[in-house]
């Protein structure tokens, strides 16, 4: 947790999302993919609203993608995010996209389409968050 | 339609009132209501947002009402502004109700402030997929998005300055503006700290600001008003596929969804088309949203919209005279409303910087999230 044990909004688990943070749990990236379509989807939904499918399979993502956009916040400072945070929009190689922070990156470094990879740590939360990391690439 | 704006009413906008939220609301609404030459009595129905401190029970009671007939609340902010006054036309236009005040009022800079961020416990479900990785004020949530439109078209934050002093130029000779008399520069924009980097700099994002906002409709047909209506030709809301608030990060990069679902039913209930709006409103909590507007409705070419707010085109001599007023960015942040206060002032021919002429005004919520919009005009349709 952040200083002062300010800790940032807790993660949803709902019907549609409790898979997503049970994997994260376990240290898996889990994926919707729908069983109409066969379409990854994400966030995750009962319905798929493409196809109209109820049915899905849930697939553990190689955690492999890039960042499709980030930003670095600076001013005000907000006690759930220390120094050092960074937001991303990781697009995963599943082609999906996912809201999450970039972990241990000099902000100078950080680009988009630059190559990242899941890991999971707390940061600032109650709960394990599914974070990514810069890979050479 | 037949429903008309035939009152508007505001408070000073200001960074400390000195007075309550509801000294602030009862004000705007009594100058909204005489502006119509109405009084209290006559008000049957009453619409705000669901952030406002006075549902419309409780601003019956504040201000001794009698039976209303008609009351709601829309969701969401800024993006609601105008579906607040869509309320009220649709109560109107199916006689449920003959006088419905609109209103939003607070003290949005000396109360409680953006800054003030979630933390701990349940997540609003509909931000669970930022809120838990720190995205807690708007600006964080809007950046990535508009990041990905700078991204695309190739262009800086320093692109985004033309957009500030653009609106700055309009406050600057509006008295009731937060930067009345205090223009800008590509300069003073560039040296203001980032917000976000590299995508938000402080003049990138509106003003907090107290006040508040009122504005009457009613059939002139069937209510006599003393003040000049001007003519709801369109009102609608739209939410797309998919839609999110200021996060919508899954759609295509550049593009804003929920903007032509609005779009099209403006022009289908008006038999209006872009090329008959005279001046715009739009809502601009932060600066991207203004050229991936343009664009988006089809103001300009696609990659075209800083381009035409460069070369002048959202000046009051340009084809485009939008944010007249400063904006939110400039003037205040009454959550939208003194954006559609604006149109109503410029097509009464009653606006600081007036646009010659103007006939038809195009007032539309927040870009970034499910949204609505109103055409408007001094013509009866």
């Amino acid at each position: 947790m952040a200083a002062g044990g300010v800790s940032r909004p807790r993660p949803r688990r709902d019907g549609a999302t409790a898979f997503f943070w049970e994997g994260v749990d376990a240290g898996r990236l889990l994926l919707q993919r729908c069983r109409g379509c066969h379409r990854f989807r994400h966030p995750p939904a009962l319905r798929c609203a493409r196809c109209g499918a109820t049915g899905w399979d849930e697939v553990e993502s190689s955690g492999r993608g890039t960042v499709y956009a980030f930003g670095i916040p600076r001013h005000p400072e907000v006690a759930v995010n220390p120094p050092g945070t960074i937001f991303v929009v990781v697009e995963l190689e599943e082609g999906v996209r996912l809201v999450s922070n970039l972990v241990g990156a000099d902000p100078a470094e950080v680009a988009i389409d630059r190559p990242v990879e899941v890991c999971f740590d707390r940061l600032a939360s109650h709960d394990v968050l599914p974070l990514f990391r810069l890979v050479a690439p | 339609m037949t429903a008309a704006i035939v009152g508007v009413g505001q408070t000073a906008f200001s960074k400390a009132s000195g007075t309550s939220e509801t000294a602030l609301v009862v004000e705007a609404v009594t100058a909204a209501v005489a502006d119509a030459g109405l009084g209290l009595a006559d008000v049957d129905g009453l619409v705000t947002f669901h952030l406002d401190d006075h549902d419309p029970l409780y601003l019956s009671t504040v201000l001794g009402l009698g039976e209303l007939s008609w009351f709601s609340t829309t969701p969401w902010g800024g993006a609601m502004a105008c579906a607040t006054v869509h309320d009220a036309v649709v109560a109107v236009e199916h006689g449920l109700a003959d006088v419905v005040v609109v209103y939003r009022a607070g003290n949005m800079r000396s109360g409680a402030r953006v800054r003030e961020a979630p933390t701990g416990g349940p997540v609003d479900p509909n931000f669970q997929w930022t809120l838990p990785f720190g995205l807690v004020m708007a600006a964080h949530m809007f950046a990535l998005w508009g990041q990905r439109y700078l991204h695309e078209r190739q262009v800086t934050n320093r692109d985004l300055a033309e957009v500030v002093v653009r609106q700055r130029d309009y406050a600057a000779r509006n008295p009731n503006a937060h930067f009345h008399e205090r223009p800008s520069s590509v300069e003073e924009h560039q040296a203001s700290p980032w917000v976000v980097e590299p995508v938000l700099r402080i003049p990138d994002c509106c003003l907090e600001t107290d006040g508040g906002v009122a504005i009457v409709v009613a059939d002139p047909a069937v209510v006599a008003t003393s003040s000049t209506p001007v003519h709801v030709r369109a009102a609608a809301r739209g939410m797309s596929v998919g839609s999110k608030q200021l996060t919508n990060y899954y759609a295509a990069g550049d593009a804003m969804p929920d903007v032509p679902v609005v779009a099209r039913q403006l022009w289908q209930q008006s038999g209006l088309a872009l090329t008959d709006v005279d001046v715009v409103n739009v809502y601009d909590s932060f600066s991207p949203y203004v050229p991936m507007f343009l664009e988006q409705m089809g103001f300009c070419e696609p990659g075209r919209g800083l381009d035409l707010v460069r070369d002048g085109g959202t000046a009051l001599d340009g084809p485009v005279p939008l944010n007249t007023n400063g904006g939110q960015l400039a003037e205040a942040y009454i959550h939208g409303f003194n954006g559609i206060v604006e149109v109503v002032r410029q097509l009464r021919g009653q606006a600081v910087n007036q646009v010659a002429g103007a006939v038809n005004g195009l007032a539309f919520g927040s870009p970034t999230m499910p949204t609505a919009a109103l055409l408007l005009s001094r013509e009866a349709p």
